[in-house]
């Protein structure tokens, strides 16, 4: 009893001293890496050095992290011969799964999938509290690139994975300038959260063109935030509010030149001006039209689909284009009927009658 | 006009964003007094524009569902389960196998409870709920809660 409790005395001085530790950051040496058993390939002696090693967290229910163990596998197997390892660790189970029914999940069809080493976390927890978390990161999927030298050399969503990959591979990676640029990036990511309650009062008082001016003065001191998420989200609604074309021709500058563009934002505040009986130009509600397809497109697994494409028939026939709206309204009808909600066959009745109105015109 | 009605909650109030980031759900506890000895407790979770969460009755094999756990109260009963008040979202998920059934903006669970006399008292628990939007999700968290029944 007395070894138990020093066990948790000491349990509790290192959470809590890990709690008061800075953050793991990109240039750090990497913690050592244990996870409670293996699932599939060969892992040898875990993380090498004189390698290059990517370590991706998942869980069985994530499916952000299923719809990418097809793009992981890619990476590993173009990657094997250049001396990369990657392990896809799974994390934060739901109570009760275990060795068993991961053993099972990886066996199946979705496991298929997974063309590299696969290792649980369960109830250890050590490479989620270690690694992941140690971060600052909660979601997943989330991967880290650990150097030939055992440093972190990148961390990130692993859809970004592919460039950073191929110059640490390459040895063309600056570890201290990327350290430089992350620990520039987290300080930036912190602002763009912040500006969101100031920004919010705008949209509560709907002054609009007094928001832009405010984003214009912030954007003076931090020029780099000017694409970055919630800047950029309120930039896209005082301007649409102000000057439509502009709020237009911003969000594709935007998704130009961000990595994963949140489309979905855009599609929401157009659905916004909808819903407001704001009326706006042909140009908004393309915009609107090919944000929802880009969300459909990358992410139909997070949407529900009937809805959407019932929108984005919504968005076409508001353009003017009677063609796109008919094929959009089918493809509604298509997807409600596909599921087995009892609700959708009224769906089906409502998006008909729709496709009827469409084609009318 | 009835779809636009139906697009969804929290439109109307022109997206302003939830200010914690990290924190894509906020949750509101209330109890609704029905008569002497009849509540609702009303478990209300307000979800940031492209956060989703999901359903008590997700089957096995997807996201994980929201679950509500009530500490014993010798003093009060549940009658039945709690029901969910929102627009569900329901499709099948080719990399789940099975279906999802998700809730956007706003869903509120409804438990009915039953004094067994009329008293003052209050029911405490806790709700576990995980949320995605599209690019990632957060791990099941668990929120406690303590609401008064007078």
């Amino acid at each position: 009893m007395k070894k138990l409790s020093i066990t948790l005395l000491s349990m509790i001085w290192v959470i809590t001293g890990f709690a008061q530790k800075e953050k793991l950051m990109v240039g750090d040496d990497a913690p050592k890496f244990e996870v409670a058993y293996w699932l599939k390939g060969n892992p040898g002696t875990g993380i090498e050095k004189g390698k290059v090693n990517i370590v991706e967290f998942w869980a069985t229910w994530c499916a952000p992290c299923i719809a990418n163990f097809p793009h992981l596998s890619k990476v590993a197997e173009e990657y094997k011969s250049r001396g990369v390892n990657v392990f896809g660790i799974s994390v934060d189970e739901r109570k009760g799964v275990g060795f068993d029914s991961l053993k099972r999940f990886v066996g199946g069809p979705k496991g298929q999938n997974m063309h590299y080493i696969v290792g649980a976390d369960d109830t250890l927890k050590y490479m989620s509290t270690y690694w992941k978390n140690a971060t600052g990161q909660r979601g997943i999927p989330f991967a880290m690139i650990v150097d030939k030298n055992g440093k972190i050399a990148w961390m990130g969503h692993p859809i970004l994975i592919d460039k950073p990959l191929e110059q640490i591979v390459n040895e063309r990676w600056d570890l201290k300038l990327e350290r430089t640029k992350f620990i520039e990036n987290k300080r930036l990511d912190s602002i763009d959260n912040s500006v969101i309650s100031k920004f919010n009062g705008y949209i509560k008082t709907k002054k609009f063109a007094e928001g832009l001016l405010a984003i214009d003065s912030l954007l003076n001191k931090e020029p780099a935030l000017k694409y970055r998420e919630y800047t950029a989200y309120f930039t896209t609604l005082f301007l649409l509010r102000v000057n439509p074309e502009r709020a237009v021709t911003f969000a594709r500058e935007t998704w130009a030149v961000t990595d994963i563009p949140a489309w979905f934002r855009v599609s929401d505040l157009v659905s916004s001006a909808i819903y407001n009986n704001v009326k706006m130009p042909v140009s908004v509600y393309l915009l609107g039209a090919d944000a929802l397809q880009e969300q459909i497109d990358h992410y139909p697994w997070s949407m529900d689909n009937a809805k959407s494409y019932d929108e984005l028939a919504d968005f076409y026939f508001r353009a003017n284009e009677k063609e796109k709206a008919i094929a959009a309204e089918t493809k509604a009808i298509e997807k409600a009927k596909e599921t087995s909600a009892a609700t959708d066959e009224k769906l089906v009745t409502t998006y008909t009658e729709r496709l009827n109105k469409y084609k009318s015109l | 006009m009835k779809k636009l009605l139906s697009l969804a909650f929290g439109l109307a109030i022109l997206h302003a964003i939830n200010a914690q980031v990290m924190d894509p759900v906020h949750w509101s506890f209330t109890a609704k007094k029905i008569n002497a000895t009849i509540y609702e407790v009303h478990l209300t979770a307000t979800i940031q524009s492209g956060w989703h969460t999901y359903s008590q009755t997700t089957p096995e094999g997807g996201p994980v569902p929201t679950s509500i756990t009530f500490t014993k109260n010798p003093l009060l009963t549940l009658e039945g389960k709690a029901k969910e008040i929102g627009k569900l979202e329901q499709h099948s998920e080719p990399l789940f196998g099975v279906d999802v059934k998700q809730f956007s903006n706003k869903v509120d669970f409804v438990q009915v409870v039953k004094l067994k006399a009329p008293a003052k008292t209050n029911i405490s628990g806790s709700v576990e709920f995980m949320v995605c939007n599209d690019r990632e999700c957060l791990p099941p968290k668990s929120e406690k809660f303590s609401v008064d029944l007078k």
